[in-house]
């Protein structure tokens, strides 16, 4: 169970990304967080693993408590916790198989990890995910030689070498055509659903968040404006959320 | 209303920016003094014109000369009796003149028979007893082996004895060999390559560590409380003295001992293995227990049985290297003995320094550790204000001392410097208000304060041409390509230092960010996140600085640097314009060979 208390984030600058927000999201559940871009959606993933550090309020994980956590706790708490970033966040120069080891680097001993000496198990398991992702061909390829969506894919093979049980994806097709941002999401269903892997997403696209999204939650101006399952958001809470001139987009 | 001045104003202020445009251009020409005179002179144009002729004709092969000389006799004044002259042999060169005695200026002819056939010599006149000889006259021989010509009695000294006048002619022969000028460039060229080899090379690890703490991204985040900073600095010159004459001893055993050669080694194995099970059995449990003293001393011993063992390790390594290299000193024209004979002592040289920088480093952890146990006792913001009262006065006055005592010394060695009590007691009170204003507690951007100490030791580095930098380095260590390496990677370490660091500055943070979240540690974040990143621009920026010193080492030697730019420099004020053109042709294709081949492989890379 994660549980999110009144965590308040204030940028240098005075910048207000997240004011007060508070939640809990049980094992398993596939939550998708909606709002406009600047709502806050990627400062609130980030500050549940840390990445980004909290102003204000606490993160609670399976009793946790991650914002208090020691810089060596927070590792070991980091390396069961999967991240997904919407521009992929792969090293440009190295190969995608190097790019899926790192994913692996939680659980290397340091001292193998730096002459880039990985066991033969952490090797078999980059091969097994880069199957599963459907990229095993191009495992020696550079990873800015593949396209969007196949690097896309494998950020998700980086991310499933930690075996988590924890993923926070932030916006992971916003850079992707739709056809591809389905086989994407497809793949994180198949994770949530057949693993229990508890799902956060942060999504654009409305339609993809009802598609996929057990539950969803909406923020505006960094305050949390919605809380409920997909089916409650008719069009009046729809521009509550993304204002008077928004319009619905069909993602097919 | 308003738009109608518009365009006008705007033609003037053309016109007469583009008039101050010309004055300044202008004045430039006029400074610069471009004149058409000096180049159209007769004198100019005929030095022009043989340099040039000269370098475009380089001297780069030479061929066996053979030569034939006849002579006669000349006596001056005349006599009565008649010279004798040399035998004429058939079949051989022989020379007759017109008149065989006469005074200074008298009209002479000669001719020769026999000689070669369309071959080049002189003609020359030799005193008695003397071993030179001073041209008379050009000569060539016709088709018949024969010439003829006029030459004018010189002024000299007519003495007793005959004078002689002698006709040589020389021609090439055999097969064209290289000349000595291009045996010399050669060599030169081969030197200044390594130059800039070694220089590069020497600068590359030295940058690459100096480019992170000049990188703004990574320097901001280190902070450190202004309490604890003071504190471990305080016991700066204590820890140095300290350090230097604790750890000396075990320097010298080591040093000893690696001067024995064999015995070293299992020592070394005996040493290393009982640290190693001292610190990871007892050491670890020693510094987990509950009693934070005991910890706290078990930390202290540890860093002092480290420090002390590297140092050791240091000693061996040196000693033992003195004397491999000894023995190779004999293999391969001793270039192995030679660099690992220098290595060996540049390490010697530098242990008992490191020996003061351990006990600077130990020192100041302890300090900042007391400080850190004061503050657990008793913490609030009065307290703090104090500490920093305390620290900061303390600190200024000593480092105030310290600075003016050093730069006077400097200076002026020897002799009280005046100004001493003044100046450490205005450091005392600016320290004091410091601290007491910030207070012990204030986050001190250290690594901001680094980074602009360094960036600015970068900058002033880079603004000093190496060709100045060689000139000093030159007095120095003496003239010769030592001097060229010097100054090359003194530079090299500043440019590359400011290339390397905007690199590090442009960094995608997105990869450093995800490996950051699968909880690696910090080590493995830059080596698996910052380090791909870099590894390319830093290979490219490399040989582009090995391209430009290739350039510098070849005018280097002109103030000493060694390398091709010292002969080049020496032919030229000779005046042996042959020679020198055989240089600059060498150093015409070398740079075009490197600069190709480095462009060809930036290419690769990037």
């Amino acid at each position: 169970m994660l549980q999110v208390e009144h965590l308040t984030k204030i940028y240098e600058g005075g910048t207000l990304a997240l004011n007060d927000v508070s939640f809990e999201v049980p094992d398993g559940q596939f939550l998708v967080i909606i709002g406009l871009s600047g709502s806050g959606k990627s400062t609130l993933l980030r500050c549940i693993n840390r990445l980004v550090e909290p102003t204000k309020g606490r993160v609670i994980w399976n009793g946790i408590d991650i914002t208090a956590a020691s810089p060596e706790e927070l590792r070991y708490i980091r390396r069961r916790i999967g991240m997904i970033f919407q521009q992929f966040n792969l090293v440009k120069r190295s190969r995608v198989i190097t790019n899926v080891l790192a994913g692996r680097l939680g659980y290397t001993n340091p001292a193998w990890s730096l002459i880039n000496h990985f066991s033969r198990s952490d090797m078999e398991l980059a091969w097994q995910n880069l199957k599963r992702v459907g990229i095993a061909d191009q495992a020696y390829k550079r990873a800015d030689e593949l396209s969007g969506g196949q690097q896309q894919r494998v950020g998700i093979a980086r991310a499933l070498m930690q075996n988590p049980e924890l993923m926070l994806v932030d916006e992971p097709v916003s850079a992707l055509d739709p056809a591809t941002s389905h086989s994407i999401m497809r793949y994180l269903e198949e994770l949530n659903q057949k693993e229990g892997v508890t799902m956060l997403c942060s999504l654009h696209f409305l339609s993809l968040a009802r598609a996929y999204a057990d539950r969803i939650i909406a923020l505006k101006d960094g305050m949390m404006v919605f809380d409920g399952l997909p089916t409650e958001i008719d069009d009046a809470r729809f521009r509550e959320i993304y204002g008077e001139d928004a319009e619905q987009v069909e993602i097919k | 209303m308003k738009k109608r001045p518009r365009p006008l104003v705007r033609t003037v202020v053309y016109v007469v920016l583009i008039f101050v445009g010309v004055l300044i251009y202008a004045y430039g020409w006029k400074v610069t003094d471009i004149s058409l005179e000096e180049p159209r002179q007769p004198q100019r144009q005929e030095q022009v014109s043989r340099a040039l002729h000269g370098l475009l004709n380089p001297d780069l092969f030479e061929r066996e000369t053979r030569r034939q000389t006849a002579y006669a006799y000349f006596l001056m004044p005349c006599a009565d009796t008649p010279l004798a002259q040399p035998e004429v042999v058939a079949g051989q060169p022989y020379i007759t003149l017109s008149a065989y005695c006469g005074e200074t200026r008298d009209t002479v002819g000669i001719e020769g028979f026999n000689f070669r056939p369309h071959s080049e010599g002189y003609v020359r006149w030799r005193q008695p007893g003397s071993d030179t000889a001073r041209p008379l006259g050009a000569l060539r021989t016709d088709a018949d082996g024969h010439f003829q010509g006029k030459f004018k009695v010189p002024t000299v000294d007519p003495g007793d004895q005959p004078h002689i006048v002698e006709a040589e002619i020389s021609w090439p022969v055999g097969l064209p060999w290289p000349s000595e000028a291009l045996k010399v460039t050669v060599e030169r060229m081969v030197e200044t390559v390594f130059l800039a080899l070694i220089a590069t090379t020497l600068a590359v690890p030295i940058s690459v560590a100096i480019s992170f703490i000049a990188a703004h991204n990574i320097m901001r985040p280190v902070q450190m409380p202004l309490g604890g900073f003071l504190a471990a600095l305080l016991p700066l010159p204590l820890g140095w003295v300290l350090g230097r004459q604790a750890f000396q001893p075990v320097i010298n055993v080591a040093l000893d001992l690696g001067h024995r050669g064999w015995l070293s080694v299992p020592i070394l194995a005996a040493v290393a293995g009982g640290l190693y099970i001292t610190l990871t059995r007892p050491m670890p449990r020693l510094r987990l227990t509950s009693n934070p003293r005991l910890a706290g001393m078990a930390r202290y011993v540890q860093m002092i049985a480290v420090s002390a063992f590297a140092l050791f390790v240091g000693g061996l390594v040196s000693g033992v290297g003195t004397q491999v290299s000894l023995a190779l000193s004999r293999i391969l024209g001793g270039i192995l003995g030679n660099i690992l004979g220098t290595l060996a002592e540049l390490l010697t040289l530098l242990l008992p320094p490191l020996g003061g920088l351990a006990g600077i480093l130990i020192l100041g952890s302890l300090a900042g550790t007391l400080l850190e146990t004061l503050l657990s006792h008793v913490n609030s913001p009065p307290v703090q204000r104090g500490l920093g009262l305390v620290l900061g006065t303390l600190t200024g006055g000593l480092f105030f001392f310290l600075a003016y005592r050093g730069i006077y010394g400097f200076y002026k060695a020897g002799g009280e410097a005046p100004l001493t009590t003044p100046l450490a007691v205005s450091g005392a009170i600016a320290g004091g208000l410091l601290g007491l204003v910030l207070g012990a507690d204030y986050p001190l951007p250290a690594g901001l304060i680094l980074y602009y100490m360094t960036r600015t030791i970068l900058n002033a580095l880079r603004a000093v041409e190496p060709l100045i930098m060689a000139i000093v380095f030159a007095i120095w260590v003496g003239i010769g390509p030592f001097a060229g390496v010097l100054a090359l990677t003194l530079h090299s370490i500043a440019a590359l230092g400011k290339l390397y660091s905007e690199q590090v500055e442009s960094i995608d943070p997105g990869p450093i960010e995800a490996i950051t979240a699968t909880g690696a540690t910090g080590l493995q974040v830059i080596i698996y996140g910052v380090i791909p990143q870099i590894v390319p621009p830093y290979l490219a920026f490399t040989i582009y600085r090995w391209d430009i010193n290739v350039r510098m080492s070849t005018v280097i030697g002109f103030v000493g640097g060694g390398g091709i730019g010292f002969i080049l420099q020496q032919w030229i004020n000779l005046l042996q314009y042959r020679q020198a053109g055989v240089a600059m042709l060498a150093i015409a294709i070398v740079v075009a060979t490197l600069d190709y081949a480095s462009a060809k492989l930036r290419e690769k890379i990037v």
